[in-house]
Order: structure tokens, then sequence, then C-alpha cells
């Protein structure tokens, strides 16, 4: 909310700069986000009155137009459609300078010399209008007087003020000074409220009857008669626009103006457009419709609250007018609404319809139920004070739900118990009084506080401790580094993982990317099937509506941003939670690692080696690194129809009877569909299933006492044998002290025939017990291998 | 010819070999040597041609002592092939500018390396480290928050809703209420995580971020308390001259809520660009926990009092490494990544 500080001083002693105000307004609470310094843009203006206004000889629009500047008559050629005979204006003299720098000459204008410029608004940089002069009749600005834009003192400062939603009351110029009193402990000074009334009871011209008090505990009104719609007086509308409110006419800009002073929306309505002299507040009916005066039709419910006339909506209660009883130039006789509605009411309709408003804004949050008289009787008498009007005798003031003021017990020792230190009764008690918080009960050690029926965010103790301790000072706190800790954990073996695979992911050349958890549908059918996936009802976009089922879309986008960019060598990871759904509770949320890697092995070629495209191998290399550093002993890749990835070479990871992952390469169809033009290779584990095949603790193992034996055996099989087959087959047949099988070479081409392969492995045996002998080991060799050519017609390779 | 004949043939020859052998002195004169002693037709290849014109006995003798020879031959020259070649390397110089060996270098993600910081700090200053669920209930992520439907404080969040109870978490301050409910005080937690706001991304904005949320309940915890954690996690990240600053602000959550400024660490306070002239930099919220939430969990707000606070971790790691766009960290460019 932006206010001016000119304003402010309505209400209260400033006498430090806007600056040093913002820093003091920010260390109670009341955040301020800008601060501008406003200075006029002109200098030696004064207040003139045209005496004269006559045609110009040589041109249809210009006027000559003698004007009385205290000391002389001026003569000044003017071609502004609105100048009159009579009007108090600007008048820039030969001298006097306008629009920041520009120097005001006598200059002939078509051959009649002009001694000065009647300003518009935009030419001494008051506002953008340039429409005509500005017109200053009823400012009681006096001839001669030297003009002063409105700044009294010289400068003004506005400072938007961020209100946090707990302090309705603060979206006032009252508001803000009752804080800056307190501040500076100044008086705050009340503005008069006494009319000036008609004999005619309002009582004669309209009745109220509020059919749903709920929704409107108060309703309080004021009829005001033969008024005339004109412009506002220049200092009304340059206060309005100084923060950021737009002048429309006198009547509405008085309801804007007590709007901003008091932080009560009022309402104006044309009385005579009001049928059968009552206002009705009721409950809409269903579906009944209702125009605002913004021209925009609404379907609205039972729960929203309107505003009616004899026979129709007038207002939708709180948040807008209505088009038939709006304040138009015919308005003569106006209908005042100073009401109280009730915060979720005009939320849930503000919400549902999407219409906000200044007067919605402040009733959602709370305005002051004890503050209706107040802010019509001000709107009543700045409107008399302005433009010639009568007001009715009396108010209407329907309260059917009065209000009770909250009483809140202060224990003193308490506010210790909360902040921390000390803080003196004078203190509390001054700062308290200050924000009109009375004491209207002493205890021994306590006071009973009476709250202030516009202070809604004040229902305990704690509140008025915040109170409190805000306008003490924060800095006044004492940074405690000397505290007692609690030694209580909460332990994390999962968190433990999903670091310690960080940790290698990215020791083996791995980058970590991190990618939005909410994608578009595409991402949530490449790689899974069955359930459909947690939808978003409200997204911002198709993009990100679905909450992910497998994070090997999201590394796709990652290689097709890096891939544009001319990066083509990737290994990149990523560590976080797919989610899939669950009848009537919060979904699953899987913690999984995925990886991807395209391009070549190393990111630059190195000149003793020879490049590497990355294959299928190295996304497995990666799952055998990890189950190797975590000790999971049991691993077993299986061929799986992984879906998404190329039936052929995917496989499952397992563990036990636990499915922990998967691993391939990824389908063709798929890559198209994410615009990839080369081979991706990924591997994803579930976190959660790897941990619960981790073994808590490895346990110590006798370092071998006795010398292993190692043999090499090359065999020449069938290229349709898979190794791990034969491999495990060895293992299985090899006797107690076979400890390892493993295939290190594999060959195929000159003199191997064509369709077979030849693998050769290494064997290591190894005896807890003894030594083994060489000889020992011959005819277990002799006999596998005699084994191997019955099973799978190998032969040895010589 | 008797085997002793062949005895003393050998015998020369092997005198022959290692007077020989001693005038090896480069490659060409090692040739020399081998093919004069291990050649086709050299000295123990004409010897092997003896054999046949022996008698049984004598050659079956024979053959073993040439045998023996060949290998002891053997095994000499390639003891010495190997000398001579290596002395041959040596003419060859290692060039050491050559580039080394390019051991594989990965990237943490900068969010993972600030995280892990952070997480240090509190654990260090006795927090624990608790994780909670990103989809979450309406009831957790803002009723037990003491955030009334209907309120607007709800407008404080843009939220992303599943259906009408189920939403993306905010904030992650719904652990506090998890770990409440589920664990009498003392509690010392931070609660690090994703969070999802309705919020189109920009340079400042986007629509999940990561947060980390403390809260610290026992008997006697005070707001003087947080000041002074908040002060020792300011030290431990940005370094011993940082200063810190309360500010009252609103979270419904806490009573007295506050935000807290770190002095900015570009000027040291003097103000500049970075914290606008200010001098400070807007961290995050904190506050005492509102007794409003104890109720919810079932505490006992006049036995316990409480701190909680919270911090964006991307907030943090622009302040760290100078970053100026949230949405970098999103994009995964490994030009970005590379840089951390």
């Amino acid at each position: 909310m932006k206010v001016s500080v000119d304003w402010l001083k309505d209400f209260v002693q400033i006498e430090c700069s806007g600056d040093e105000l913002a820093e003091r307004l920010t260390m109670v609470g009341l955040e301020v986000e800008d601060v501008v310094k406003l200075r006029p843009e002109f200098e030696g203006v004064v207040i003139g009155r045209v005496e004269d206004v006559k045609p110009h000889p040589d041109s249809d629009h210009l006027k000559i137009c003698g004007v009385d500047a205290g000391d002389q008559i001026v003569s000044v050629v003017c071609g502004a459609p609105n100048v009159r005979k009579g009007q108090k204006v600007a008048l820039a003299r030969v001298g006097a300078v306008i629009g920041g720098n520009r120097r005001v000459k006598s200059v002939p204008i078509r051959g009649v010399v002009s001694e000065g410029i009647l300003c518009s608004e935009r030419e001494l940089g008051l506002s953008d209008d340039h429409s005509g002069i500005l017109v200053l009749d009823d400012d009681g600005y006096r001839v001669g007087e030297s003009f002063n834009g409105g700044f009294k003192e010289g400068e003004d400062w506005i400072l938007d003020i961020n209100v946090t939603p707990n302090r309705p009351d603060c979206l006032s110029i009252i508001g803000i000074a009752r804080e800056i009193a307190c501040i500076f402990n100044k008086e705050l000074s009340i503005p008069e409220d006494s009319v000036k009334e008609s004999d005619i009871p309002i009582e004669s011209f309209i009745s109220i009857r509020v059919d749903d008090p709920d929704g409107c505990p108060r309703y309080s009104a004021r009829v005001i008669r033969d008024v005339k719609i004109k412009q506002s007086p220049f200092w009304l509308r340059n206060r309005l626009e100084s923060v950021g409110i737009r002048s429309i006419n006198n009547v509405v800009d008085v309801t804007n103006y007590i709007l901003m002073e008091t932080g009560h929306p009022l309402h104006a309505f044309d009385y005579d457009l009001i049928q059968g002299q009552l206002i009705v507040v009721r409950k809409a009916e269903d579906q009944e419709r209702f125009k605002t005066l913004d021209g925009k039709e609404h379907t609205l419910s039972k729960e929203d609250l309107l505003i009616c006339d004899g026979e129709r909506g007038v207002a939708l209660a709180g948040i807008m007018g209505g088009l038939n009883s709006e304040i138009n130039n015919q308005t003569t006789n106006i209908f005042l609404e100073s009401a109280y509605f009730d915060p979720v009411t005009v939320r849930k309709t503000s919400k549902r319809l999407g219409i906000s408003t200044e007067a919605s804004y402040r009733f959602e949050r709370g305005a002051d139920p004890e503050n209706t008289i107040f802010a019509v009787n001000r709107a009543a008498k700045l409107l008399s004070d302005i433009t010639e009007c009568k007001v009715a005798k009396g108010i209407l003031d329907v309260n059917k739900k009065k209000f009770v003021k909250r009483k809140i017990e202060l224990r003193y020792p308490r506010i210790e118990r909360v902040v921390g230190i000390e803080i003196p009764e004078g203190d509390v008690k001054r700062i308290l009084t200050s924000l009109e918080i009375e004491s209207s009960e002493e205890k021994k050690e306590s006071t009973v506080f009476e709250i202030p029926s516009r202070r809604h965010d004040l229902s305990k103790e704690e509140d008025l401790i915040e109170e409190i301790v805000r306008h003490y000072g924060y800095d006044r706190v004492e940074t405690n580094l000397h505290t007692n800790i609690c030694l209580k954990f909460f332990p994390d073996e999962e968190e433990n993982l999903l670091e310690e695979i960080r940790d290698i992911l990215v020791g083996i050349g791995f980058f970590e990317v991190i990618n939005n958890s909410l994608v578009s549908k595409k991402h949530t059918e490449c790689f899974v099937s069955g359930d459909s996936p947690l939808t978003i009802e409200n997204a911002i976009s198709p993009e990100t509506k679905y909450l992910r089922t497998s994070l090997i879309p999201c590394l796709l986008d990652s290689i097709l941003w890096n891939l544009n960019r001319g990066e083509k060598d990737l290994k990149i990871f990523e560590i976080g939670k797919i989610f899939s759904p669950k009848q009537n509770f919060l979904p699953d949320e899987i913690m999984m690692v995925s990886g991807a890697l395209t391009g070549n092995k190393m990111v630059k070629k190195y000149w003793k080696e020879e490049e590497e495209r990355v294959d299928f191998f190295h996304a497995k290399g990666v799952i055998e690194t990890i189950i190797k550093k975590l000790h999971i002993d049991d691993v077993e890749f299986r061929h799986g129809g992984v879906i998404g990835l190329n039936r052929d070479s995917s496989m499952v990871i397992v563990s036990g009877p636990v499915e922990i992952g998967n691993i391939g390469e990824v389908e063709q169809a798929i890559l198209e569909k994410f615009d990839i033009e080369t081979q991706v290779f990924v591997f994803t584990i579930n976190c959660e299933k790897l941990l619960s095949r981790r073994p808590k603790r490895t346990r110590y193992v006798q370092i071998p006492r006795f010398p292993s034996i190692m043999r090499d055996m090359a065999i020449i099989v069938d290229e349709g044998i898979e190794v791990e087959s034969i491999r495990s087959f060895i293992q299985k047949r090899g006797g107690k002290n076979l400890i390892s099988v493993e295939l290190f070479d594999l060959y195929r081409g000159k003199q191997i025939d064509p369709g077979k392969k030849s693998l050769a492995f290494r064997l290591t045996f190894m005896s807890k017990k003894r030594t083994l002998k060489e000889d020992e080991i011959d005819p277990i060799i002799d006999s596998l291998l005699h084994q191997l050519q019955n099973k799978f017609s190998a032969a040895l390779r010589s | 010819m008797q085997i002793d004949d062949i005895k003393e043939k050998i015998e020369k020859l092997k005198k022959d070999f290692n007077e020989s052998i001693k005038k090896i002195d480069d490659v060409r004169s090692f040739e020399e040597v081998r093919i004069r002693f291990l050649g086709r037709k050299g000295f123990i290849s004409e010897l092997f041609k003896i054999l046949p014109q022996l008698d049984n006995e004598t050659r079956k003798e024979s053959g073993k002592l040439i045998n023996e020879l060949k290998q002891e031959v053997s095994l000499s020259i390639s003891k010495i092939q190997k000398k001579v070649s290596e002395k041959r390397k040596e003419k060859v110089k290692t060039d050491p500018t050559l580039p080394g060996y390019p051991w594989p270098v990965g990237r943490y993600h900068p969010i993972t390396t600030v995280l892990r910081e952070i997480k240090r700090c509190f654990r260090q200053m006795g927090f624990s480290v608790v994780r909670g669920p990103e989809v979450e209930t309406q009831y957790y992520n803002f009723e037990a928050l003491n955030i009334p439907k209907d309120h607007p404080a709800r407008e404080m969040h843009d939220t992303l809703y599943l259906n009408d109870d189920m939403l993306m978490r905010t904030h992650t301050s719904p652990v506090q209420v998890r770990v409440m409910e589920k664990n009498p005080p003392p509690i010392r937690i931070i609660s690090p995580g994703r969070c999802y706001r309705r919020d189109t991304p920009d340079a400042t904005h986007s629509p999940v971020f990561w947060q980390v949320e403390g809260l610290c309940v026992d008997e006697g915890v005070t707001f003087s308390d947080l000041k002074g954690v908040i002060q020792s996690f300011a030290w431990m990240m940005f370094g011993k001259d940082i200063k810190i600053r309360f500010r009252p602000s609103y979270f419904p959550f806490t009573e007295p809520s506050a935000e807290y400024d770190f002095s900015c660490m570009i000027c040291g306070g003097k103000g500049c660009r970075i914290c606008k002239g200010t001098g400070w930099i807007e961290i995050s919220g904190a506050g005492m926990v509102n007794p409003a939430v104890f109720k919810y969990v079932n505490y006992d707000s006049e036995k316990y009092t409480g701190y909680a606070f919270g911090m964006g971790v991307e907030r943090i790691a622009m302040l760290l490494y100078g970053i100026n766009d949230i949405r970098l960290f999103y994009e995964n460019d490994v030009r970005f990544l590379n840089q951390f």
C-alpha cells in the first residue's frame, strides 16, 4: 500500500526524513518496499484568476486571456479547451520554471505575445493530465499567492508498504500513523467527524433491513442530497493520485479518500436509482444474475451476500457496486453505505467470482466493525467541505451482532519466557497504550488488556507479546549463543544411502541434475504403464500438470538441452522422488536414482587412447560399481522387458527376492519423442529397495592366509550362448575352492569360425585351510572342460 | 663321436657365448650374437644336427644336454634383449608436459552442495535432519499451521492442488507438525526438501524450489535463542563478519514472527546493488512457534516454548555463488554445473 508522508502528517508529527521513517516502519513490521521522494518540478508558479477570455485573431482554438497575477494583469495566450473567465489557475509567468527545467519566456504566439503559461497538471509534473489547464477554484488559494502543487513542505515522500495479511488496520493512513505515533512516542490526532446536518431525518428517505446478520453484522448509512457531481478539488485529486488512486468525481473520490484515510470501505449509491426507498442485505438466490459497475455480469450463488433495494440487487456486498445504481453525472442524491461484512463471506465471493477490489481486500482481512460511523461521518463532512450538499439528519445503523471486545491477560514473566529478555513494565504499558490497547484490570504480575475492534489479529497472550517486542525492538533482544541443546536424534538411513550414492556417481564422473517433479503427459507415459499419473488440478501449464512417474524423461530433457548447446558427451544423474497414486491416501513417494549416458566415454579425447562411445556396459558398470561399494553381494542381472528400453538388452537388477532397478538403452521411438538423435543408455535404482538389501554393517572376515592359484581357460562356443550362463556354470561346478570365475577376454574373428566366439575365463582357487597344490587343480580343470563340452558343446581353444 | 666330445663342444660354446655377450653394447651387436648362437644356422642348431649321427644312448644324453644349453642361452638372450631395448627406450625422452590422464570429474548440483553445507551447520548445532512427503494434505500444509481455510494468509502461498484435500506442499513446515505429532518434546530438527508454488518461472521465482525448515521445542526456549542459532548459522555459512537483523513480520504459525536479514556479504553492509543499497540481504522468516500450532499436536504451551525458522536453499546458493537467475538451477546446463 502506498502512503504519502504529507498525508500522514495530518495525524501525527513526523520529524525525520522519509528514508528514516521507512527504516523505522520496517523495523516494527511494516516493511517499506520502496521510498520515492517527490519534489515539485516547477518554480515561481503563482495563483492567477482569469479575468478576461478573448478569441485569438489568428486562430480558432487559441484564446487571449487576461490573468490577474495579484500585482498586475498578465496577457497569456492559451489553447486549453477548459479555460473560462473567473477560474483560479496556476500561472507560470516569464521567468518561472516548469516541467523540471523549462524557463518560461515572453514569446509571440501567432503574432500575439504571451507573458506566461496557464499550466496543465502535466506541465507542472503533477500528473499525466494534459486535457486542459489545472483549475484551482475549490482549493482556497488566493490570487497572487505562490502555488505549491500540494507540496505543503516543498517535498513529499511516498512509501510503498507491504502490509501483512494480519494487519488490515494498517491498510490506512490513520493505521500507519498510529504505528508511527507509537514508534516516536507522539500523540495520534484523530480528525474531526462532526457533520452539519439538515433538518430532514434520514428515516424519511430510506430504511434498511439486514436479513443476514452473520454476513453483515453491521450496516450504517447516511443520505446526502442536492450534490452536484463534478471534479474534485486539486488537493484531493492530488492526494489520491499520490497513493495511486485515479480520480473519478467528487463523490467517488470522497469515498476513496476516506477508504484510504480510515481503512474503511464505503460505497455511494445514486439514491434516486434505489427502488422502494429500501435497502435489504440478503444472500443471493442461486443463479441470480448481477452486473457490477465495471459492466461485467456475474452469476451468483446462495453463498454470496447481496445488497438489494426494494426489487433487485444493487451491490455485491463489500466487493463492488452495481451498474444499476452507480454514481453518474446526473446524480443529485446519494445513499452512502458504511458497513462491516463478514471476512469469510466476502473472501469466498471475491475468490469465486475473481474480483478483487480495494474494498474486498480490506473486508476479507477484517475491517473495523466499530469504525462504520466514523467513516461515514468523515465522508459526509469531507463532501460538504468540498461541495455544496445537504446531509440528511441522522445515521441509519443496523447493528445486529454487537461487537464484544476481547480481553487478554498478559502475565509479565511470560514475556521473558518467550522472548528471553525482561522488558520493563513501563515500556510494556507505554507501547500497548500507544496502540490503544488499554488495560482494564490490574492483577498481581499481570494485566488484563482490552483489544480494540480493529485488531482481529490479537487473540492471545503471545499476540500481545509480539506487539510489545516489535515496538520494543527485535534488535534489543539479546542474541543468545549459550544454549541447551537436545541430544535426541532422528536417524535417517535412506538419507545416508542417498548421499553415498551421490558420492559414488560424482566420483566416477557423473554430473548431478535437478529437475522439476511436475511434468507433461508425455513424461509420464514413456517408462511406466498402468495407473494414470497424479494430476495437478490448477496447473499453470500442461507442461507441469503431472507428477512424474520416472526420472528418465527429465534426464532426456536435460540431455536435449545440452545437446542443443553443443555438449554431446554426457553422464548425468538425478536423485528424486517419483509418485504413484494410492486410493484415499497420500500417494506413494518413491525415492529413485536414475542416470543417463550418451556420446563419448570421455568428454575430451585423451592422446594415448582411442575415442570410445558409451554403451550398455558403461551403464551396467555403474550399477555394478554401486552395489560393490555398498557390499550387496547377491545381485543378479536378469533379462526383462523394461518399458521404454530396448527389449534385447534391457535388464532388471535383482537382489534376493527384490527387484532394485533396471538398465538399458532408451527405445528409438521414445528418443524421437524427445527430439534426441543419439543413443542414450540409462539406469535406475529404487533407493528404498536398495536400502532393504544393504547389509547393516559388514563383518570382518579374516584375510586369506594361504596363497591362491589362478588358471586361465579359453573355450570356443556358439555365438548364441550367453556368457553368464557359462560363467555361473563354471562357478557352480568348480568345487568349493573355486572362489571366483571372471571373463577376461572375448574374441571373434581370425582363427575362430563364424558363428562362434572365444571366451577366456580366469579361475581363482583358494582354500581357507591350506596351500593348494598345482596338481590338485588339473583334474578340476579337465573335468570342467569335459562338462562344458557336454553342456555347451564348448571346445578348448588351443 | 663320444659323449665327452659333445660335452667339450658344449663347454666351448658356453665359453664362447659368455665372451660374446660381454661385447654386446647395442641392438646391432645383440642381434649379431643372437643369430650366431640361436639363429636357424646358428651354433646351437648346428649342434643339434650332429644328433642323428650318434648312437641311441649318446643321442639321448646329448639331446638333453644341448636342450639345456639352448634353454640357458635363450634365457640369457632374453634378459639381454630386455636390457638392450630399455637402453634404446631411454634415448626417447619422456615429455612430461603431455596432458595427464583425465580421471573423470563429476559434479554435485550446487543445490546439493549448499544443502549439505546447511545440514552440516545445523548438525553441528545439534539438529537432526528429518524429511517428509512432498504431496501433503490441507491439514498439514495449512490447518495445523494455523492457516485456516478462507484465510487471506493462504494468499501468501500460491498452491498447486491435486484435489480438494491434497496439494503440493508449499513449504517444508508441515514436517514440523508431523514430527511433533509423533514425538514428545524436546525436538531439535531441520527438514530440507522440495516445495512447490503456482508460480510462472522468472529470474527470482521457480515453481519448484528447496527449503530448509528448522524447529526447536523444549522448556525455556526463547526468541533470544533463535537469534543465537541464526547468528551462528550466518557465521558458519558466510563468515565471521556477518551480522544478523530480525524484523517483525507475520507467519500464522509463529508468534512473534520475524524476517531475518544478513548483513550484505558482497559490500560488507555499506550498501551495493545486491542489497539495493540497504546493507542487508533478506534471507527468510522465523519466529516462536504459535501456541495455536502446539494445540494441534497436544503440546502444553505453558510448559514448552519453541522456535521455528525457514530458509530458501536457492537463495543462499545464489548469494554464495553470485548466481542471478533461479532458473539456472533447473536447466541443468553442464556448463553451469561444471562451475561448482
